[in-house]
């Protein structure tokens, strides 16, 4: 599949499961509206849709993946890349993960959670426990054993409510890393401690545990969290906390090769910076790394998984990076691979899977992951600073047409950067249409007339021209800007690609010094829209690519911060992409199916908005 | 003649420095900020960072210092990062570092993989691949190109100077496509067409792992070998009837030698002199010449490290192996003239 460049999104993924008060988690929660078929091998050629019948379940067997890249380090906590984070799916584990299907939060190193609200009392106290408000006070119930009557705070003396103030953490008495050690609270600490030294490089994801304020052992088993906002996904924090065995990374550790009790948090930093179990893996998932190379890399099932009923049933997979897609497909009819998930559009329509000798062993499909194209205009700039050009350049082009032709009908229009199958998407939003007469009066009522009679539009003396960034060898890039260029001329606008390689790119974006670019989002289940649409994100640097600044936008996002209410947080999410949408910052294009060739032989394949969008731990052989 | 040598070998140095130098200066005005690459991915972008996160990143890595101070640090022998000698203004953890030192450093995005240790690996693939491809286009393109000087009259040489200038003029990413179309699994499916190992490739089964690796590499040689041998054996030809041309050869004929005896002692040692200076020359192409072909079968060697390190701003990769390719040409032509000098009395070493 071409690949966009993509500016990956901000924000943890939210919890559905929030109500008020007190709350333990016992395995997965109630289902998120999620959209979309994500039934078994429901484009296998062989699947009697009626009879859902299926190959007998077995363990073992090997299969090799393809990977566009393999990443620069397993370990997620210092690897931002979404390689590491998929491969941390298979090779490691966190206090909680999401179900790919239903897409909550579920327990998995932790047999339970427990969660408490707090009162923050005007005297600097805090009470915490299940919150019962009433009219003239608030009642705290504590969880602790023996504590007896529940506190009484009359209204007046209560300064603020933190929802979700607390997580109590039960950790599961089975867990082993990949070495056998056992898993334990401290290891746990250890990695949170880590995201406290500004030395580790974790600062891509440190936002996100410095909303943690501070942790406790409670014992060897058992840990506490607490947080000094709302935040309405405080529960997520601990899927990207990922944790690092101590023994092999703590110098200060006595079970550590090189103990050094006195060494400085930097010394500390660098170590595990550089340490070599970044690449040579030392986890807790249910596959463990055997060989990591710049050819491959190979896991083998850890026989001493913890979940036996999530153990996965393939007993080696390796990762095989190929850059080039077609090389991919290659490869995949050379037998060198049993699966990519990145087709070529002219391959996945054309005679290359359409011979007999690839379906006898290939099928092929295709499923929706969470990116969304758009062109990001740049608001600091004329004449990108009128919204009536905006939505003029918007009706200018022809989407549908795009789709039709480059895309083979396999991608659909959005509205919004939100995961279009999930719960936040407003679906009612309707695009704008295609419609160049309309386009031409928004830009003459803007002053965008053709004065001169040489056939472009022109306003105090300058012609209407711009650049737009393009990633360099993006074919969808190229398509859209070329198709775009065609649709602008026709009104009288004159639009330049500039093509660049992906760092001169971004670095042009962070600076600002652009017209616009054709760029992606990749968003997680839920997104914060705070860095990419709050006011105070406007400026060189940040998120807020577009410079776009709006009062009411910015007061629903501050809304939407502290809003554990799933109906309310989705209504509040609605209005921003409404009104975003109405101000068109971005000309939102489409997110685009993946197209993927799998062997035959390979069951029980699922298909999940989650990224990747499949989950390997459920894959298993016929033979 | 040892004097002359050392003279040349004194030169390497300087000449490394410069070229290292204008490596460095390139990079400078190479646009995007491995800072910010840095802290890209999943779930943040630079603009989820702190700023003092970049500020840090920049200074622990001299990018927020002036060229010749990065210079002077990849240059060595002194670590003149925030960890070195106090004297220096450092932390005093480490005090030698950079090339003078024998440390190449590590790499910005893995700062667990010594830039070293990974050229290392890297020329494992690239250097054997090389070889044989050096010794296929010498042991053919000789024979290929004094055939085509000797009987170039013929048919047959004829035919083979067309299809020798059609692979000279094609380009090698061209030709590696075409071979990947036609031999590979959508074609005749004889060879592989990614990486040097199949799917289940194990180096503990000998004979079979090395049968698997040879049919892998069949492909990206034919790319890089095809062009070059059509060149090599068409300087072979020039050069053979060109000697072919000189008095001596005639004097030779007249005192009535044999074809055969002629052609053996006076016309092929003569007329590989200059393909000796075109070998040395060849050097430097074992290890920098694979960029595209890597690039395009997916070998993990050398060319697409240089090339990967390009694309992720890496800057110290690049520079390690442009130092390295360099470090190959100024042998290369060193070597190129030593043997020049013995084949040929007269040319002496300046």
């Amino acid at each position: 599949m071409p690949r966009l460049p993509t500016l990956l999104a901000f924000g943890l993924c939210a919890l559905t499961h929030l109500a008020a008060g007190l709350a333990r988690a016992q395995g997965s929660l109630a289902p998120a509206q999620v959209r979309g078929d994500s039934s078994p091998d429901r484009f296998h050629p062989d699947l009697d849709a009626s009879a859902r019948a299926h190959p007998p379940e077995r363990r073992g067997g090997s299969i090799v993946l393809h990977a566009d890249a393999l990443p620069q380090s397993l370990n997620y906590l210092i690897d931002n890349s979404s390689m590491c984070r998929r491969l941390q799916r298979e090779v490691h584990a966190a206090l909680v993960e999401r179900d790919p299907w239903t897409l909550e939060l579920r327990p998995s190193l932790c047999v339970s959670w427990l969660r408490e609200d707090a009162l923050v009392l005007r005297d600097g106290q805090r009470r915490y426990g299940a919150l019962e408000e009433h009219a003239e006070h608030w009642l705290v119930r504590s969880s602790e054993a023996g504590a007896g009557e529940p506190f009484k705070a009359p209204r007046d003396s209560v300064e603020r409510v933190i929802r979700g103030a607390a997580y109590t953490f039960e950790l599961r008495d089975d867990v082993l890393w990949h070495d056998g050690q056992p898993f334990g609270a401290d290891d746990v600490m250890f990695t949170w401690e880590l995201t406290r030294n500004p030395a580790v490089a974790c600062d891509s994801k440190r936002f996100q545990y410095a909303r943690i304020s501070s942790a406790r052992k409670l014992g060897p088993r058992t840990l506490r969290f607490e947080f000094d906002e709302t935040y309405y996904a405080s529960l997520a924090v601990f899927e990207a906390l990922t944790p690092l065995p101590r023994h092999l990374y703590d110098l200060r550790d006595p079970r550590h090769p090189e103990h050094d009790p006195q060494a400085s948090d930097e010394a500390l930093a660098r170590h595990v910076n550089s340490h070599r179990c970044n690449r040579e893996w030392i986890g807790l998932g249910p596959y463990r790394v055997t060989q990591f190379t710049n050819e491959f890399l190979e896991l083998q099932r850890f026989e001493r998984y913890y979940n036996a009923a999530n153990a996965g049933w393939l007993e080696r997979i390796r990762f095989r990076p190929i850059a080039d897609d077609r090389a991919a497909l290659a490869a995949l009819l050379a037998g060198e691979i049993d699966f990519t998930p990145r087709l070529l559009s002219e391959d996945y329509f054309g005679p290359a899977t359409r011979s007999d000798e690839f379906r006898e062993r290939f099928y092929t499909g295709y499923f929706y992951t969470p990116i969304a194209s758009y062109i990001g205009w740049n608001l600091r700039r004329a004449p990108f600073d009128d919204v009536r050009v905006r939505r003029a350049l918007a009706h200018a082009f022809d989407w549908d047409e795009l789709i039709a032709s480059f895309y083979g009908g396999l991608a659909r229009r959005v509205t919004a950067e939100w995961v279009d199958t999930g719960p936040d998407y407003d679906e009612t939003l309707a695009p704008l249409a295609h419609d160049p007469a309309l386009a031409a009066k928004l830009l003459a009522q803007s002053g965008w007339i053709d004065r001169d009679g040489d056939g472009r539009l022109d306003k105090d003396g300058k012609a209407f021209e711009f650049a737009l960034l393009v990633q360099a060898g993006n074919k969808s890039g190229e398509a859209l800007s070329q198709r775009l260029q065609e649709s602008l001329r026709a009104l009288g606008v004159s639009m330049s690609i500039e093509s660049l390689d992906w760092p001169s790119l971004s670095r042009k974006v962070e600076q600002r010094e652009f017209d616009a670019a054709a760029l992606a989002w990749v968003m997680p289940v839920d997104s914060d829209p705070a860095q990419r649409w709050h006011s105070r994100e406007v400026g060189t640097g940040t998120g807020n690519y577009a410079s776009f600044a709006d009062a009411q936008v910015d007061a629903w996002i501050d809304q939407v911060q502290s809003t554990l209410d799933r109906a309310e947080r989705t209504r509040l999410m609605h209005a921003i992409q409404a009104r975003v949408y109405e101000l068109q910052p971005y000309l939102y294009g489409v997110s685009v199916a993946k197209r993927f060739a799998i062997s035959k032989r390979i069951r029980n394949f699922r298909t999940s908005v989650l990224d990747p969008g499949y989950a390997v731990r459920e894959w298993r052989l016929t033979e | 003649m040892a004097r002359a040598l050392l003279r040349r070998l004194a030169l390497i140095p300087p000449t490394l420095l410069g070229i290292t130098l204008v490596c460095f200066a390139l990079l400078e005005v190479l646009p995007g900020d491995p800072a910010s690459l840095r802290f890209e991915g999943e779930g943040a972008s630079p603009a989820t960072v702190d700023e003092s996160a970049l500020a840090r990143f920049r200074a622990e890595h001299l990018l927020d210092q002036p060229l010749w101070k990065r210079y002077l640090h990849f240059l060595g022998p002194f670590d003149l990062s925030p960890q070195g000698p106090t004297w220096l203004g450092g932390k005093g953890e480490s005090t030698f570092g950079g090339v003078l030192a024998g440390d190449l450093g590590h790499e910005l995005l893995r700062p667990s993989v010594s830039i070293a240790d990974e050229l290392v690996e890297r020329l494992k693939i690239t250097l054997p691949l090389s070889l044989v491809a050096a010794l296929v286009i010498y042991g053919l393109a000789l024979p290929i190109g004094a055939f085509l000087a000797l009987r170039r009259a013929s048919w047959a040489a004829r035919v083979l100077d067309g299809v020798l200038f059609a692979f000279y003029a094609v380009p090698g990413f061209w030709l590696a496509l075409v071979l990947q179309a036609t031999f590979g699994a959508g074609g005749l499916g004889w060879f592989g067409v990614v990486g040097l190992h199949g799917r289940d490739a194990d180096p503990e089964r000998g004979l079979e792992y090395a049968l698997d690796t040879a049919a892998h590499a069949v492909l990206p040689l034919a790319s890089v070998i095809a062009p070059s041998l059509a060149y090599v054996a068409r300087q072979m030809r020039s050069s053979v009837l060109g000697v072919l041309d000189s008095d001596f050869v005639l004097a030779a004929r007249a005192r009535g030698l044999s074809e055969g005896a002629l052609l053996v002692r006076h016309v092929l040692p003569n007329a590989l002199t200059p393909l000796v200076t075109l070998a040395g020359q060849t050097l430097p192409w074992l290890v920098g010449g694979w960029v595209v072909i890597e690039t395009v079968f997916e070998l993990p060697g050398m060319g697409k490290y240089a090339y990967d390190g390009l694309m992720r701003r890496e800057f110290g990769v690049v520079s390690a192996c442009v130092l390295l390719s360099a470090l190959f040409t100024a042998l290369g032509h060193l070597l190129s003239d030593l043997a020049q000098a013995w084949l040929d009395p007269r040319v002496r070493l300046g």
